[in-house]
């Protein structure tokens, strides 16, 4: 690794002796990174594209071009209803309770109190436990016919024993529920990082006027907060919509079809049923909804990328 | 008269910003709902399986038996999964850093056209989730010949997470004096010459932050191992531990909390050693 590279302020950095080819000095540094970003990120969405309009099979040789007719099947799909309301419910709800909680319990750590530290490090933890870990150890602690700790802690305020993955809305309900322990960390390492940079005259000068605690929450905080919770937001409906560990450990999609969320459709349409060319349609249907969400991120950096030039 | 010696006791203890002290009233809630599952899982591991189904469940074990770790590693070879781990894990987070530390060193240090528009590309292509890419990434790997090769995984993940690499990297690098790298000019070393040796060495807590992160998210990685290398020779323990304990799979349940422990271990430990650093570096890189 000899390469003499050499520093000019223009873009051109001419090789030493003439002996080397020109090298434009950055382009040697950032190209092997930046192709090899967009051959394994862009290449595959784009090339996704283009399985989703062939019959690609993987269980027979050969496929052909067939347009748009993945996507007239996706439309007429018969379970398309049940997935996307399934999906917007598992969506919404997570997302609303990732934020709302994140939104709390960064309040919380952002107190100085003793001990925050502890608790800060506590709560963040599982954002680092692989997700599908997650999704089988509870599916342990709620396993119905195996006497599962939740049934335990239930019967101790006098609630009945449950099967609660065998019942369409507890599944979904729990499913939320552990999507969410898995993910209020995100929220709260985004919210708590906001909640820091908030300049503390203002709230001097709003408690000097007489606003009190709440007062404070609702009329600085929140209002100064709002970029960071749009992005948290956005984050977490990226997070939630592409999730497919929690689900497919915990679920299964089941009982039935009652927790099939549009990334198991994929998976399963893909990967079970062996038929590519549909799943891939899927995915690019998922990856318009992950391009919105991606433009709107960019959109919500924008004033703060201003802000701090 | 009572109420405002009440409050003017309370204004003299405590002025309106001081943290109010009923908020602790939420740290065991919070701490407990997070470490109750935790501990459950990871003393799960040490019990025997008549006590794991007993009713009603303990927390603590009552008798400690390794039973399930010798089960795992031996019946099962667990090992072996956890050792596909390490390895895709490894060879990630070094060949992410090279080209994520190389890049953003160029857009650190160069001005050049349409770098902002790079570095909000990067970001955007960083968010393209790979269970949208799982189907293109399979065909693409049986093309090339890597199904079921852990060469494949590295691959992927090099490119998933370069960017985040690039992101962290930059904002590190943009806080060394580029005094540093004109003297090392001065000296005489090359651009290469002085990343290397003058940028690379004082940059190490960027660096860990950013290695700590490609690991955990390495590490971590289910969809794409499931899909292209499930093959038991390369799978990683993610791939093992739902094949073995999945909802489909015929596994006796008991080992599945001595699988959890061995898997999350290497996480956790390094998450409480970077504890330290890595709040601060990751609340600075939500700032950006």
């Amino acid at each position: 690794m000899t390469v003499e590279v050499y520093a000019t302020p223009s873009l051109v950095a001419r090789s030493a002796r003439g002996r080397r080819p020109r090298i434009n000095g950055y382009l040697f540094f950032l190209l092997p990174g930046v192709v090899i970003v967009l051959s394994l990120t862009l290449f595959p969405a784009l090339y996704g594209i283009y399985i989703s309009l062939t019959n690609l099979n993987l269980g027979y040789v050969g496929s052909k071009f067939v347009g748009l007719e993945n996507y007239l099947r996706f439309f007429t799909w018969s379970d398309l209803g049940l997935v996307t309301r399934n999906t917007a419910i598992f969506v919404g709800s997570a997302v609303a309770l990732q934020t709302l909680i994140g939104l709390a319990v960064a309040v919380l750590l952002n107190q100085r109190l003793i001990g925050r530290q502890v608790l800060r490090s506590i709560t963040i933890l599982p954002w680092v436990l692989p997700s599908v870990v997650v999704g089988l150890v509870f599916a342990q602690i709620f396993g119905g016919s195996r006497l599962g700790i939740a049934n335990y802690l239930l019967s101790l305020i006098g609630v009945p024993q449950m099967t609660w993955l065998s019942n369409p809305a507890l599944a979904m309900t729990i499913l939320i529920a552990v999507s969410t322990w898995r993910g209020v960390p995100f929220a709260v390492v985004m919210l708590l990082g906001g909640l820091q940079t908030l300049p503390r005259d203002v709230y001097e000068a709003a408690a000097i006027d007489g606003a009190g605690p709440w007062q404070r929450f609702r009329y600085v905080t929140l209002p100064m907060l709002r970029p960071i919770i749009l992005i948290t937001i956005i984050m977490a409906t990226g997070g939630s919509l592409n999730s497919l560990d929690i689900p497919l450990a915990l679920t299964g999609g089941g009982p039935g079809n009652a927790t099939e969320i549009i990334s198991l459709s994929l998976y399963k349409q893909s990967f079970f049923n062996l038929d590519i060319g549909y799943g891939a349609t899927i995915g690019t249907m998922m990856l318009i909804a992950n391009l919105v969400l991606i433009v709107l991120y960019i959109v919500a950096l924008r004033p703060g990328r201003g802000a701090n030039p | 008269m009572t109420e405002a010696t009440i409050a003017a006791g309370r204004r003299r203890n405590r002025g309106p910003l001081d943290p109010n002290r009923a908020a602790y009233i939420f740290y065991p809630l919070l701490a407990a709902a997070v470490i109750l599952p935790v501990c459950w899982a990871l003393f799960g591991g040490f019990k025997s399986s008549s006590e794991l189904f007993a009713f009603p469940p303990t927390i603590w074990p009552r008798h400690w038996t390794m039973q399930n770790f010798t089960e795992l590693f031996i019946r099962l070879n667990f090992g072996h999964y956890i050792w596909n781990s390490v390895v895709v894990a490894f060879w990630t987070v070094l060949l992410t850093l090279f080209f994520g530390g190389l890049a953003g060193y160029a857009l650190s240090r160069w001005d050049f056209r349409l770098r902002d528009v790079l570095l909000v590309l990067l970001l955007g292509l960083q968010l393209i989730p790979s269970t949208v890419n799982v189907v293109p990434y399979y065909m693409i790997m049986n093309q090339l010949g890597l199904l079921n090769t852990r060469t494949a995984l590295v691959m992927i993940y090099t490119a998933t997470h370069i960017p985040i690499a690039i992101w962290v990297l930059k904002g590190f690098f943009d806080t060394v004096p580029r005094s540093l790298d004109e003297a090392a000019m001065i000296d005489g070393c090359s651009k290469w010459r002085t990343y290397w040796s003058i940028i690379v060495p004082v940059s190490l807590p960027g660096l860990s932050v950013a290695a700590f992160l490609v690991f955990v998210s390495a590490w971590s990685e289910f969809l794409v191992p499931l899909v292209i290398a499930s093959n038991k020779e390369v799978a990683v323990a993610s791939v093992g531990l739902y094949t073995f304990f999945g909802p489909d799979s015929q596994t006796a349940y008991t080992s599945l909390f001595a699988a959890t422990l061995v898997t999350v271990l290497p996480v956790v430990v390094a998450y409480f050693f970077a504890q330290r650093f890595l709040v601060s570096g990751l609340t600075a890189f939500a700032e950006k």
